[in-house]
């Protein structure tokens, strides 16, 4: 008997020792050190990392972040990047080289370890899990950006200015984190005096069905109410994963899109015409009035919290759905604006139109395959 | 005059269809009162007054009623393909799927949803690709001579196996932000995308490979007494097979591309015809056709109305399905 309590008293030790080796990422690193040559930096989670003052080599393994090293001006110094930021078409145009960087991320969770220590990163940038991957994988030191709440305006901000912080680029950060307050209180300026009731309800129709959402416990709420409308998903939450899909979408009914009966409808993918031509979506208001649009999109998708979309997706949705509003603007002017004072690009108006008609859409999503 | 006790089970099967048909109509994110729906059908061919919203016309016209028409055909033509096939095999563990079709239409899909946006696209490629892999499995199972029945499932299989490795190089280098979860979403089957057309087009397959299945009903009885013997009591043991199959294949590929794949129904419902009628091909391919009909037309209301996003139809078919066979087996041991 003894000895089994003995046995039993040695395991919930040596379990407990286990546990506090390994428990939640970036924490308990012991003391710093730091030599003359080193700085400092300290990472969304609160963790103190230590990386050279010549950071030349930095990997970025978040998925619509990726953009951030453009805004910042630092895209000379990824040395190994991820997949979405790698295919997309945009990015491409103007900085021919990403082509070119090793990808060592396609999706959270698969990284190429190989790859990654080939590119001879300083240090690498990544959420929870493909930190964690990193960590225990590698000697590379490991700063983390917090996936969780990487959402709203808010977030992205905070986010904006972890990034300067790592690349010594606060003047841009600012810069970025500066446009886009302008700009929400540019649009809250034209579209302040709406009555609530007045106000248009938009519903998101993703994927090939369009009954794929982002609900009222997204991003996308917000963002839908800078534009002074109002989400049809509200009373959804999707924000949890539901198995094959992306974070924060969710799959709704057909009858549950009638029951709401928005007045603009966005896609974001197949034909404006097969939506308008279907018989399930003739009753809705938005097809009555003609009110279907297709998202735009850019160096990334617009759905997803990056920090293009945050600042120009609330924007398109306004003038979309008060043009009245907004008759001395130019989409496609504050588009060109956008891209040249943060991310430096040189827009055409042939770029411009692509990104408002979402033409790179079909590209960033086809990308992958073009590899 | 008493009704015989197999009439008696069809009648009351019957009245339960409707009955859950009726209500499936009736309930969702919204409920609507059964006179208003008999009202709505009834104004397509009687002039009336609307004294209902144009959406509750929608509600009703383009979604609850092609979605309840489908489930129909698409529950009781897995159910009579699963029947036909464990009659044609003598194994009860023979589901429509076992040839391969489920895999080539979920590569057929796979590669639809990569290629294109359009859902018709979609349901063109899985509905192609469905068929193209039963016909290899038939073809390689000629290849060899010996045993035709085993050799066809072991085709199957091998090709089955061969479609899902596709499809899992489909999915791992799509692009991993939209089209791979389209893809898996896609494949865990979901009534949400039938629209009234796709009806038009599929309904009469399903309805003439359904017949011609129920015709034939009888040669089953004699096929699953074994190769040998059928042959000996002059029944064409090639032609009805290949009858069999083509028309089960036909049908579970049709059911895949406009539904996604579907599971347990095939399998499980013609089991628990069994336990109704007993194993006589006769009875038991009409039971199950009405049985998997009513059931999966009660688990995509449950489907669609217990929470506002849609629960994939897949997990809900087994999750329900499962624990009930359990009780059912307990209570009657089945011969088979």
């Amino acid at each position: 008997m003894d000895r089994m309590i003995k046995i039993l008293a040695l395991q919930a030790l040596s379990v407990m020792i286990i546990a506090s080796f390994s428990c939640s990422p970036g924490k308990g690193d012991g003391e710093i050190t730091a030599g003359p040559e080193d700085r400092v930096i300290t990472d969304m989670k609160g963790n103190r990392v230590v990386v050279s003052k010549k950071l030349e080599r930095v990997a970025l393994l978040g998925g619509p972040t990726g953009q951030i090293a453009y805004i910042l001006g630092a895209q000379e110094r990824l040395c190994a990047v991820t997949g979405s930021i790698a295919t997309s078409e945009l990015i491409r145009i103007f900085d021919p080289s990403i082509a070119s960087r090793p990808t060592v991320r396609t999706v959270s969770g698969s990284v190429n370890v190989e790859e990654l220590i080939k590119s001879n990163a300083q240090l690498v940038i990544a959420g929870d899990t493909d930190g964690e991957i990193v960590r225990s994988k590698t000697g590379i030191a490991v700063a983390y950006f917090d996936d969780s709440i990487g959402d709203r305006v808010e977030a992205i901000k905070k986010e904006i200015m972890f990034y300067a912080s790592v690349f010594e680029a606060e003047k841009r950060g600012e810069a970025y984190n500066n446009y886009l307050d302008s700009m929400i209180a540019f649009i809250n300026e034209r579209i302040s005096s709406i009555p609530v009731n007045k106000r248009k309800v938009i519903y998101n129709g993703y994927n090939s069905n369009h009954l794929v959402t982002l609900g009222g416990d997204t991003f996308m709420q917000e963002r839908i109410e800078l534009a002074g409308c109002l989400n049809a998903a509200k009373e959804i939450g999707t924000s949890s994963k539901q198995e094959g899909l992306h974070s924060g979408l969710g799959e709704v009914s057909m009858e549950l899109v009638l029951k709401w009966n928005p007045d603009i409808i966005v896609i974001d993918m197949g034909s404006l015409e097969e939506l308008k031509n279907d018989s399930r979506w003739a009753s809705i208001k938005a097809v009555k009035n003609g009110e279907v649009y297709t998202q735009p999109a850019g160096a990334f998708i617009w759905d997803r919290p990056t920090a293009e979309a945050a600042v120009l997706h609330p924007l398109w949705m306004a003038m979309t759905a008060y043009p009245e509003k907004f008759r001395d603007i130019s989409f496609r002017k504050e588009i060109k604006r956008f891209y040249k004072e943060i991310f430096g690009f040189n827009l055409t108006d042939k770029h411009a139109r692509m990104i408002e008609e979402g033409s790179f859409r079909a590209k960033i999503m086809k990308g992958a395959k073009s590899q | 005059m008493t009704i015989p006790r197999q009439g008696r089970i069809r009648l009351v099967l019957s009245l339960l269809v409707i009955l859950v048909s009726i209500i499936s109509l009736m309930t969702g994110q919204m409920y609507i009162p059964p006179l208003t729906i008999i009202k709505i059908i009834a104004s397509n061919f009687i002039p009336l007054t609307p004294d209902w919203s144009p959406t509750v016309e929608s509600v009703i016209m383009n979604v609850r009623l092609p979605r309840l028409a489908a489930g129909l055909l698409v529950g009781a033509g897995l159910s009579i393909s699963g029947a036909s096939f464990q009659g044609l095999f003598r194994n009860p563990l023979v589901s429509p799927h076992i040839l391969g079709v489920a895999a080539g239409a979920g590569f057929g899909a796979a590669l639809g949803i990569l290629m294109s946006d359009s859902l018709v696209v979609i349901q063109i490629s899985a509905f192609l690709f469905g068929m193209i892999s039963v016909a290899a499995a038939y073809l390689l199972s000629r290849v060899y001579h010996t045993s035709p029945v085993l050799m066809l499932v072991l085709a199957g299989i091998i090709v089955g196996s061969l479609f899902s490795a596709l499809t899992s190089f489909l999915k791992y280098i799509a692009d991993p932000m939209n089209r791979m979860p389209a893809i898996v979403f896609w494949l865990m089957g979901s009534l949400n995308n039938v629209t009234g057309k796709d009806l038009l087009y599929v309904g009469p397959v399903f309805a003439a490979c359904i017949t011609a299945l129920l015709l034939i009903r009888w040669r089953i009885n004699v096929l699953s007494m074994g190769e040998e013997d059928a042959k000996a009591m002059g029944v064409n043991t090639e032609l009805t097979g290949a009858v069999i199959i083509v028309c089960a294949t036909v049908i579970t590929a049709a059911a895949v591309c406009i539904s996604g794949i579907i599971g347990w129904i095939g399998l499980v419902i013609p089991h628990i015809g069994r336990l109704l009628v007993g194993p006589d091909h006769r009875y038991l391919l009409p039971v199950s056709l009405l049985v998997g009909a009513g059931y999966l037309v009660a688990v995509d209301t449950i489907a669609r109305s217990i929470m506002v996003v849609e629960v994939p139809i897949g997990i809900l078919t087994a999750l329900i399905g499962a624990p009930f066979f359990a009780i059912l087996l307990r209570k009657n041991r089945p011969g088979w």
